[in-house]
């Protein structure tokens, strides 16, 4: 039985606006649209999400103590397929824990919940894209994605995932998953444990000069000029 | 008798009005500077150390903050609510303004390239565009002075028309990182040099509460140990440790007035914490609240009935220019999964590719007037939002391409001189106010074939930088037109208010000084002649200890 996906609450999603007493605000008419006729509205199979509700954190936030000033809007099945999605895009290995476990779909629901028109677009295509792949999944059998087999999810998710190999007819799909991944990816690897795993080794105060490449970077760097007929620079 | 006990307004705490107010208040005269924005301390406000996943939307860009969550732009941007801008048919104009103590100081690139000789002289060799009423070597004490004021890295490259510094004046340049000796590497094989950066970041402690830099966090969020330059925690401090300095902030000027003699005699501003206009005396004015806005309230001024003041030329709002950008990205399989290590470093370049052809121009072998340098980035950047773009399929290969590219890209970012054109100007809109009920800018501005020809040339030297490192270009290499930045683009705006050698063709002399209005001084980037390849704010700097040395001897000599 697959576990369901609780969101996590961490100091960036505190939801103060609720603690402003920020009601809902006219978001989508800052972004241009009539919240009566939300082009982000799923069809049936997920439920309809939350209007976008709250406020841009404006041009002068608080930048020491970063506030989250808007309300998730995904439906709970939604979150459950962003979680098993997350799980196949980022599966938990010997290195990382899966996408789920570092909080990703946390992360999905804030970006399409955002009150911007830049990121409207990515909920438009990130919901239809859900859609069709609860639809997709439950034609194969399968009570939901959320629920589906490994394989189930693999052989939707096949169709769209791989560049050189979309299905034709799904190009929509494809790039919707391609902006999906972008969003959730970023989000694993900007965490604690993606960036020490990527290898950013940063954010560290050092005291004199700076130190430079390794002897190991150096070396790595003296291999890869050699068979291109280059050599170090001096005085650098 | 007046009715204030100040001697001179500055209108704008940026790089010009910061360093008007320093050298000022140093010799003595009493200042009261005025500054658009809110008060800002970096000091209490700067998120060093802040994590992109803390921030909302991993901290990337919103059309709030446009440069990320943590930059050090407030109640700023692109467009700023209720203080709009237009432009003319068939021009773009992009333009980033911030409304806060210490301007756009706080956020720059801190990237200081001097001015050289042929920089200062562009219309005697080539024919094009306007000189300057002065030489490099009129200013070159005057850059050492800033340099070691303000605390610039670097080297003596010694390469034409990028001029040396006095000898101990610079700071050493960090090392340079993997893909910066790469690039050089393979720039130095084709005749390209790079050498190291000059960066407005302090690399040795300097012994006035300022520190070296640590090699960490963006220096785009403003820098709380004063390591990387900004007004907010150099000159303005440094001014008003003197007692000779006085700040309002949210101060909105509008008006230069003037008294029957023609001087200058005061301004008048929009308190915006009341939406009060006030009026405020001086004995004299530095107007520094950036080329643009500066034009703005020239041309929103007294004589306005006469096209503004100190326009008797008709140059204030003309001559338009900013940098000329574009970039070429490219992608190094020698630099995949290549050995991890701290390449946070000065958080900005090491190195740069300065313009290295000034024998062909001149021998007429290139089809494109004047110089462009190549910013060269690369590193091993903190990950943030984009960390997963670019990704193929799904799963634990997927992700591990992710690792391996990390690293691997180069971009190189022209930016290059621009002729100044008679289609580049601003003007007062008619038709447009801002919620304070001033007249609003409109601009006009259009690229001509010389940028087009340079932007060619400085993506083909990119290219060819990037195949010899066995790379391949992974960006569009679109043609000039499309790929050339808008103007205004690369936040050099400058050229509003040009100085010139006579009255009849600019609007201040060498030091600023208004040919119409002897005790108004223009000390932003609005006097430059030309737009030379260097990036502007250290000129900016420069000019204004200049011109604000001299004020302070015509003061004492009684003749402002």
């Amino acid at each position: 039985m697959k576990q369901t996906y609780l969101p996590k609450v961490d100091r960036r999603t505190t939801m103060k606006w609720l603690l402003l007493g920020v009601g809902a605000t006219p978001v989508l008419a800052a972004c241009g649209q009539d919240a009566s006729n939300d082009p982000a509205s799923p069809g049936p199979l997920l439920g309809t999400p939350g209007p976008i509700e709250g406020n841009p954190y404006g041009v002068d936030p608080d930048l020491l103590d970063p506030q989250v000033t808007w309300q998730r809007t995904m439906t709970s099945l939604q979150l459950q397929l962003v979680a098993s999605l997350c799980d196949v895009v980022m599966p938990a290995t010997n290195e990382l824990p899966s996408g789920s476990a570092l909080g990703v779909p946390d992360f999905v629901d804030e970006w399409v919940s955002s009150p911007y028109e830049m990121t409207q677009a990515a909920r438009r295509e990130c919901f239809a894209l859900f859609e069709w792949l609860e639809q997709e999944t439950r034609a194969l059998g399968a009570a939901s994605f959320a629920a589906a087999r490994l394989e189930q999810q693999k052989s939707v998710l096949d169709r769209i995932a791989w560049r050189q190999s979309v299905e034709e007819g799904l190009e929509t799909q494809a790039a919707a998953f391609d902006s999906f991944r972008n969003i959730a990816v970023s989000a694993y690897m900007s965490s604690a444990e993606g960036a020490e795993w990527l290898g950013y080794i940063g954010n560290q105060p050092a005291l004199g000069d700076y130190a430079g490449p390794t002897d190991e970077a150096l070396s790595h760097l003296a291999d890869a000029l050699e068979p291109l007929g280059l050599t170090l620079p001096d005085g650098l | 008798m007046a009715d204030h006990d100040h001697d001179v307004l500055i209108i704008g705490s940026g790089a010009g009005g910061g360093m008007a107010a320093y050298v000022l208040t140093e010799a003595g005269v009493k200042v009261h500077m005025l500054e658009a924005g809110r008060d800002y301390d970096p000091v209490a406000e700067t998120p060093m150390f802040s994590e992109n996943r803390d921030a909302p939307l991993l901290g990337s860009g919103s059309p709030d903050k446009e440069f990320g969550y943590y930059n050090a732009t407030i109640d700023g941007g692109w467009d700023i609510d209720g203080e709009p801008y237009s432009t003319g048919e068939d021009s773009t104009f992009m333009w980033w303004r911030t409304r806060m103590l210490g301007g756009r100081t706080n956020h720059w690139a801190r990237n200081s390239f001097r001015m050289g000789e042929y920089d200062f002289k562009p219309q005697s060799r080539d024919g094009l565009g306007f000189d300057w009423p002065i030489t490099y070597q009129d200013l070159a004490p005057w850059y050492d002075r800033v340099e070691k004021l303000i605390g610039v890295y670097g080297v003596n490259s010694g390469l034409a028309n990028h001029p040396d510094s006095a000898e101990g004046v610079l700071q050493p340049p960090p090392k340079a990182r993997v893909p910066e000796l790469f690039a050089a590497a393979a720039a130095a094989d084709i005749g390209i040099p790079c050498v190291p950066a000059r960066r407005a970041v302090l690399t040795r402690d300097p012994g006035d509460g300022r520190l070296a830099c640590f090699w960490a966090t963006d220096c785009g969020r403003g820098c709380n140990i004063g390591a990387a330059f900004q007004t907010t925690t150099s000159l303005l401090p440094w001014a008003r440790t003197t007692g000779n300095l006085t700040i309002t902030t949210d101060a909105m000027v509008y008006e230069i007035t003037t008294a029957d003699d023609g001087k200058a005699n005061g301004v008048r501003y929009v308190d915006k914490t009341t939406g009060e206009h006030k009026f405020i005396g001086a004995r004299a004015v530095v107007l520094a609240a950036s080329a643009a806005e500066s034009a703005r309230i020239l041309l929103n001024s007294n004589a306005r009935n006469s096209g503004g003041l100190a326009n008797a030329s008709g140059q204030v709002g003309r001559n338009l220019m900013d940098t000329v950008g574009s970039g070429i990205t490219g992608q190094i399989p020698a630099l995949e999964n290549r050995p991890r290590y701290n390449e946070d470093g000065a958080m900005g370049m090491h190195v740069y590719i300065p313009f290295w052809l000034y024998e062909e121009q001149a021998a007429g072998q290139l089809d494109f007037p004047r110089g462009y340098h190549l910013e060269v980035y690369s590193q091993f950047s903190a990950p943030g939002m984009g960390s997963g773009s670019g990704l193929d399929g799904y799963g634990a290969a997927s992700l591990e391409s992710a690792r391996r590219y990390y690293g691997s890209f180069i971009h190189f970012a022209q930016r290059g001189e621009m002729i100044p054109n008679k289609n580049c100007y601003a003007e007062i809109d008619p038709d447009g106010k801002d919620k304070f009920g001033i007249p609003i800018l409109k601009f006009h501005y259009k690229h001509s074939d010389y940028e087009y020809g340079q932007v060619t040339h400085a993506q083909q030297a990119s290219i060819e930088i990037i195949e010899r490192m066995g790379g391949r270009v992974v960006s569009d290499v679109e043609a000039p037109k499309e790929a050339i930045a808008a103007g205004g683009e690369i936040i050099h705006e400058i050229g509003t208010a040009r100085m010139g050698a006579s009255a009849a063709d600019s609007v201040t002399n060498s030091y600023g000084q208004a040919w119409d209005v002897p005790n108004l001084f223009i000390l932003d980037g609005a006097i430059f002649a030309s737009k030379a390849h260097k990036n502007p704010t250290l000129t900016i700097l420069t000019l204004a200890m200049r011109g604000a040395d001299y004020m302070a001897n015509e003061m004492r000599r009684g003749t402002l």
